[in-house]
């Protein structure tokens, strides 16, 4: 059979306008148009060759700064250390020229050079960072001054700061951490708060193992501590003033049990949940003139409250609709609507620092999960997975969840770990024995 | 009809295939370089940009589009498109430099991952 010419032209146009729509993006005439999907978490190299040490008497500071930036910044499993063996150029002077061929050539993306001085108890720090590949300074060098016992301090700045100038999103590493200490047999177990830097340093204790004290929540700025006291015999939420640690039960409405407090986003008042009768309902204290407000009245249980970063909205758990979930109302109360509605049961819901996710814990099948969702529940990813992990906290930049992971048994044993928003970097805080319930604080001043 | 037909398949200019190899491999390069929050998941943004001839960025990268997510999530994503395809220069490595009229003009459309639940 002999095909016409007109259907032999029409197929042949029909194919090359169906080439030529599979293939758009390669008009000569247009740019050349792709689509990158599949954004890397592999680490961003980086070269960290010491700190120079400037005066006599700064060479340890100079090489302990140097490890703490460059622990904070590979801690974060965003960054990779480049081992200095394979270096080609020496580091030279802080203000020497820098070589970037020989940056280049072992793959370094970013070079952070720095100096330290020490003079009668004062220390001084100086850094710059490069990107290599641009070959120029990625903005300016700085300068931090302070004494010699906040050297850790100096170096958690400067390693915000480059994570900071290569990210594009502020840092954490000048943060800390408020937690329940733990330690005795599970039967027994003693508890006391502890606070320590946000990678495990400078732990003290806030108060002593006398009572049980449950959930310790920083204030926005850092300064003071919410937290559950049994020392009374029934739970009342107690303030603690972090500089002085000095303490004192909040006066709230009413009630046979106070318990799950949260700072407003202002740090004025306290939200959290009171029990009369069986029935709990979340109420919000002024902290100033002591005035009280109930927020829900349902005979369900409302608890684990926890408000928007501009304070407009709550999140909290309820077991309203027969199981624990997670639901959001105004901060003034009123009808609020559900926002978890997968398998299992939700709790400890928190309010991202960014203001676009909610962690929270999830129960399912016998298993525990942290997990994040949007504000209006949709896009939940579940981030870990085991016998028991509760109780998420957010760092100050809104990247990385820690949270309490207990082990199965009767010599089972709770302890903090941190994961990033991805899923990404689990891994183990550093504490001195159990720990639990972790309250991230902002970054400090 | 026919004539009309053939001289329309002769003067349809027939698109110029770039070889997929280099374009993977920029791709790749860019991929490498992008932080990819995924707190933006469902975020698209178009980054435009000119290249010189030896595969660097001329002038600065430009917002041809968003689509999804807040306008300061808009923001995030392309300010984090605009520091890979910056940090990632020069191209030319990557680029067959008898080609350039297929790649003097670049749109990157970033599409920010969703993570699976684990």
């Amino acid at each position: 059979m002999t095909r016409p010419f007109s259907t032999y032209f029409a197929a042949l146009l029909a194919a090359v306008l169906v080439a030529g729509a599979a293939t758009p993006v390669l008009a000569q005439s247009g740019p050349l148009r792709i689509t990158i999907d599949q954004g890397i978490m592999e680490p961003l190299p980086f070269a960290a060759p010491g700190f120079q040490a400037e005066t006599t008497g700064s060479e340890q500071f100079a090489a302990d700064i140097a490890r703490v930036v460059a622990e904070d910044l590979a801690g974060t499993g965003l960054f990779r250390q480049i081992d200095p063996a394979s270096f080609i150029s020496a580091p030279g002077g802080f203000g020497d020229q820098v070589a970037f061929a020989d940056w280049r050539a072992i793959n370094a993306q970013a070079l952070i050079k720095g100096a330290v001085s020490v003079s009668g108890g004062q220390l001084v720090v100086k850094f710059r960072l490069y990107d290599v590949f641009a070959g120029g300074e990625l903005g300016e060098g700085m300068q931090l001054a302070g004494t010699t016992d906040g050297w850790r301090r100096m170096a958690h700045k400067v390693a915000d700061q480059v994570y900071s100038r290569i990210t594009g999103e502020s840092g954490y590493f000048d943060s800390r951490v408020v937690f329940v200490s733990e330690s005795g047999p599970k039967d027994n177990r003693q508890k006391r708060l502890a606070i320590m830097d946000y990678d495990g340093a400078n732990l003290q204790y806030l108060t002593d193992s006398g009572s049980i004290v449950l959930a310790p929540r920083f204030s926005p700025s850092g300064d003071r501590v919410l937290y559950t006291s049994y020392e009374s015999g029934f739970p009342r939420i107690n303030l603690l003033d972090v500089a002085t640690v000095g303490r004192r039960e909040i006066q709230t409405q009413a009630g046979e049990m106070t318990f799950s407090p949260r700072f407003s986003h202002d740090g004025r008042s306290v939200i959290y949940s009171l029990s009369n009768g069986g029935n709990t309902d979340l109420y919000r204290t002024d902290l100033g003139t002591g005035q009280s407000s109930q927020l829900t009245n349902a005979p369900s249980i409302e608890t684990a409250p926890s408000l928007s970063p501009d304070g407009s909205q709550i999140v909290f758990e309820s077991d309203r609709s027969g199981t624990q979930q997670l639901y959001i109302m105004s901060a003034n109360g009123g009808e609020p609507r559900r926002i978890s509605f997968g398998d299992g049961r939700y709790g400890t819901p928190v309010w991202s620092p960014r203001g676009d996710l909610i962690a929270f814990t999830k129960q399912n099948q016998g298993r525990f999960h942290i997990g994040v969702m949007r504000t209006d529940g949709s896009e939940e990813r579940l981030l870990t997975a085991s016998f028991l992990d509760e109780g998420p906290t957010w760092s100050p930049n809104g990247r990385v969840v820690m949270f309490a992971r207990e082990t199965q048994g009767a010599s089972g044993a709770s302890t903090l770990y941190s994961v990033d928003v991805s899923g990404r970097n689990l891994k183990q805080v550093p504490t001195p024995g159990g720990a639990s319930d972790p309250s991230w604080g902002p970054l400090q001043p | 009809m026919i004539r009309a037909l053939f001289l329309m398949t002769l003067a349809l200019p027939l698109p110029a295939k770039a070889d997929p190899d280099w374009t993977q491999a920029f791709r790749a390069k860019v991929q490498a370089c992008w932080l990819a929050d995924p707190a933006l998941a469902h975020v698209k943004v178009v980054a435009g940009f000119d290249l010189d001839t030896t595969g660097r960025v001329e002038g600065d990268v430009s917002l041809v589009r968003a689509d999804g997510g807040t306008l300061a999530d808009q923001a995030r994503a392309f300010a984090a498109a605009r520091r890979a395809v910056v940090r990632c220069q020069p191209y030319l490595a990557v680029l067959p430099d008898d080609q350039y009229a297929l790649w003097h003009k670049v749109e990157l459309t970033f599409v920010f991952p969703v993570t699976p639940s684990s």
